[in-house]
């Protein structure tokens, strides 16, 4: 492979349009939040509006020479060890970041960046937030190359296996592929509900824009004859409105999902998937520390599941930037467990008075905010859902695995590696104290794991088990 | 785990420490009270009602809660493992192992240097900011577990295979796992 030389780097030219790119969305955001500002000042500048193209002019300049002094300050290099990169206009930051400590690198390939063949790498580290380096417009083979420094422990084992990634592909010690019939189906699998939520949040985020589609609202509701018609127009468009959000779902994770191809050979797991953009993403197994499966109300309907693996840190990380598999049949399912070790889960229950936890403080509330009969309706409702609830949630330990399955339409699976324990609780509330239980709370490195009323033994017997398989193990954890 | 080892509790001026700080919040809250009684649109005896609910409370934290609090703050140090359990209707016990432990902190306030009590800190990397705090512990004794622990730290042999692992099931990875070590 070829190094660039052991001194600083400069990105080559092209990485201006992603700089660009980044610095017009930036920009874009800012205008957006501001747009009150703006109107105020347009109103009271009314009488010198000959001004503005040449405010507009000298914005687009600034625009423009942010992202050169960005691009050129933007410094980077590697060794056998670490990465560094040097960053910023005013304040200049360094980062320096040891393979051993990254814990997924990304390599992600934009379709702007596709002529040129480059691609921008980001490596994630076990880090507080924000503890990522990205370098736009990296060579494709030097970013695979450096993807593979990480992956490896030292230099010499990567180009190894490099090498021997490059004789055969039939090697891999597992595999798995999503035919485009199932990638068009993880749309519908999203929770709608937050996408339109996220959607509402950013449109009415800004007041001016809140206000203008209020009385926009409001005039187009007076311009109907009666109320039934004015419910029935309304009733079509917000289905339109529905049907125009799946679809454009349905497109966003085809296109993000497209030709998605997980290999894991020996410790390195990776995927690759997208078709406008590339994305390539892997971590180390050993890097592991929680792996969720979710099967929503559609998933559940269509007997699909989502898994999602964590390594440290990532409960910081938003959900695109996780290591996913979208969507699995029961057959994929099952070869992605296997695969990943797992046990057969005998789930085990909690104290059954974890069913009237809520349910009083519902149906009161609802009772003395409208009416008894609201109280009593809620409380029976509130009633079955934990029932439900409590029917469903199932936990699991042995030596490998520490298990938690909360459940009430869909249901979602937490396993932690038992061994990679970083606290363990348990508290005691007065309440539970009652029924002589305890919470216990296990947390680790991708996240918490929390199993509401056990018994007082129980936990702490639990407890005990957790801290002795992770005390006496002295295997690596990350 | 050993048994050898009782549960200790800390040092008896950290019931100090909680009287001096229930008392600064006490303070704070009658501040609001003093304003209160100085704005016509609030009746007065609004502010001898909280002012009165103030000093009862004040009383129970400092008479009743700060001697509770002390007695069930406790900690234990095992061989590989520390335990901290706090509180009486609301209990909890916490406990971390030597072998996650990243790095440790002893913090010393003001008021704490006063009373020579200190916390020790345990972070691990299990979520945000502090995983185990021990308050109200003798400066010599923060210092001495810490130095144990570090000592503990450093000892610990970590064998190269890690716990999530492929390699357990793939008949490939042996091979590559021995060139790993091979390189190291």
């Amino acid at each position: 492979m070829t190094n660039p030389a052991q001194g600083w780097n400069r990105l080559p030219l092209i990485a201006l349009l992603a700089f660009l790119i980044s610095s017009i969305r930036i920009f874009v955001r800012f205008l957006y939040q501001a747009v009150p500002a703006l109107v105020g000042v347009y109103f009271a500048l009314r009488n010198h509006l000959q001004f503005v193209p040449y405010v507009i002019a000298g914005l687009l300049t600034i625009l423009l020479i942010a992202t050169f002094l960005r691009y050129r300050r933007f410094l980077w290099q590697f060794d056998d060890q670490r990465i560094r990169v040097k960053q910023g206009v005013f304040k200049v930051t360094e980062l320096n970041l040891g393979y051993e400590r990254i814990q997924q690198a990304d390599i992600r390939q934009p379709f702007w960046l596709k002529p040129f063949n480059l691609t921008v790498l980001s490596l994630q580290s076990a880090g507080s937030k924000g503890k990522e380096v990205e370098i736009p417009a990296l060579s494709a083979a030097l970013s695979t190359d450096l993807q593979q420094r990480v992956l490896a422990k030292s230099q010499e084992a990567s180009v190894a296996d490099q090498s021997s990634a490059e004789v055969s592909d039939v090697t891999h010690d597992f595999e798995l592929q999503l035919p485009t019939s199932e990638v068009w189906r993880i749309g519908s699998m999203q929770n709608i509900f937050i996408m339109i939520s996220a959607l509402v949040a950013f449109i009415f985020a800004n007041q001016t824009m809140t206000n203008y589609i209020t009385e926009q609202f409001e005039l187009w509701l007076a311009g109907f004859e009666s109320q039934f018609q004015a419910l029935l127009v309304g009733t079509a468009l917000a289905l339109a409105f529905f049907a125009t959000i799946l679809i454009l779902t349905t497109l966003y994770y085809f296109n993000l999902f497209y030709g998605y191809h997980l290999v894991r050979q020996g410790d390195r797991v990776h995927y690759q998937a997208g078709l406008l953009s590339k994305l390539s993403r892997s971590f180390r197994m050993p890097k592991l520390q929680l792996v969720e499966m979710r099967q929503g109300l559609v998933g559940r309907l269509l007997q699909r599941w989502s898994v999602r693996i964590l390594q440290a840190g990532a409960n910081h990380e938003k959900a695109e930037g996780r290591f996913t598999v979208p969507i699995l049949t029961s057959s994929r399912l099952q070869a992605l467990t296997t695969d990943l070790q797992f046990t057969t889960a005998a789930w085990r229950r909690v104290h059954g008075a974890f069913v009237v936890r809520y349910w009083l403080i519902i149906g009161v509330a609802m009772g003395l905010i409208f009416e008894p009969l609201a109280g009593a309706i809620s409380a029976v409702v509130v009633l079955v859902w934990r029932w439900v609830w409590w029917r469903r949630f199932g936990w699991h330990v042995d030596d490998q695995w520490l298990v938690v399955r909360t459940a009430w339409i869909g249901q979602r699976q937490r396993w932690v590696p038992a061994a990679k324990m970083q606290r363990v609780s348990i508290q005691q509330s007065p309440w539970q104290r009652l029924f002589g239980c305890c919470q216990l709370r296990a947390d680790t490195a991708g996240g918490s794991l929390t199993i509401p009323w056990l018994q007082r033994d129980a936990a702490e017997a639990l407890k005990a088990q957790l801290l002795e398989l992770t005390a006496s193990n002295h295997k690596r954890w990350m | 785990m050993t048994d050898t080892q009782s549960w200790q509790n800390v040092a008896r001026n950290y019931i100090w420490y909680l009287r001096f700080d229930k008392t600064v919040l006490i303070a704070l809250l009658f501040v609001f009270v003093v304003i209160a009684w100085f704005i016509d649109a609030i009746p007065q005896w609004v502010s001898y009602v909280s002012a009165a609910v103030l000093l009862v409370l004040w009383v129970i934290l400092v008479f009743l809660w700060a001697p509770i609090r002390y007695r069930v703050t406790r900690y234990l140090l095992a061989d590989d493992r520390v335990h901290f359990q706090l509180g009486a209707w609301w209990w909890r016990e916490t406990s971390v192992t030597h072998n996650r432990l990243q790095h440790i902190e002893i913090q010393q306030g003001p008021i704490e240097r006063l009373l020579g009590i200190s916390r020790l800190i345990l972070y691990t990397a299990g979520g945000t900011g502090a995983d185990l705090v021990i308050p109200g512990l003798p400066m010599d004794d923060s210092e001495a577990i810490r130095n144990q622990l570090l000592q503990d730290i450093a000892q610990e042999e970590i064998s190269d295979e890690a716990i999530t692992s492929a390699a357990l099931t793939s008949s490939a990875e042996p091979q590559a796992e021995a060139e790993e070590r091979r390189h190291d």
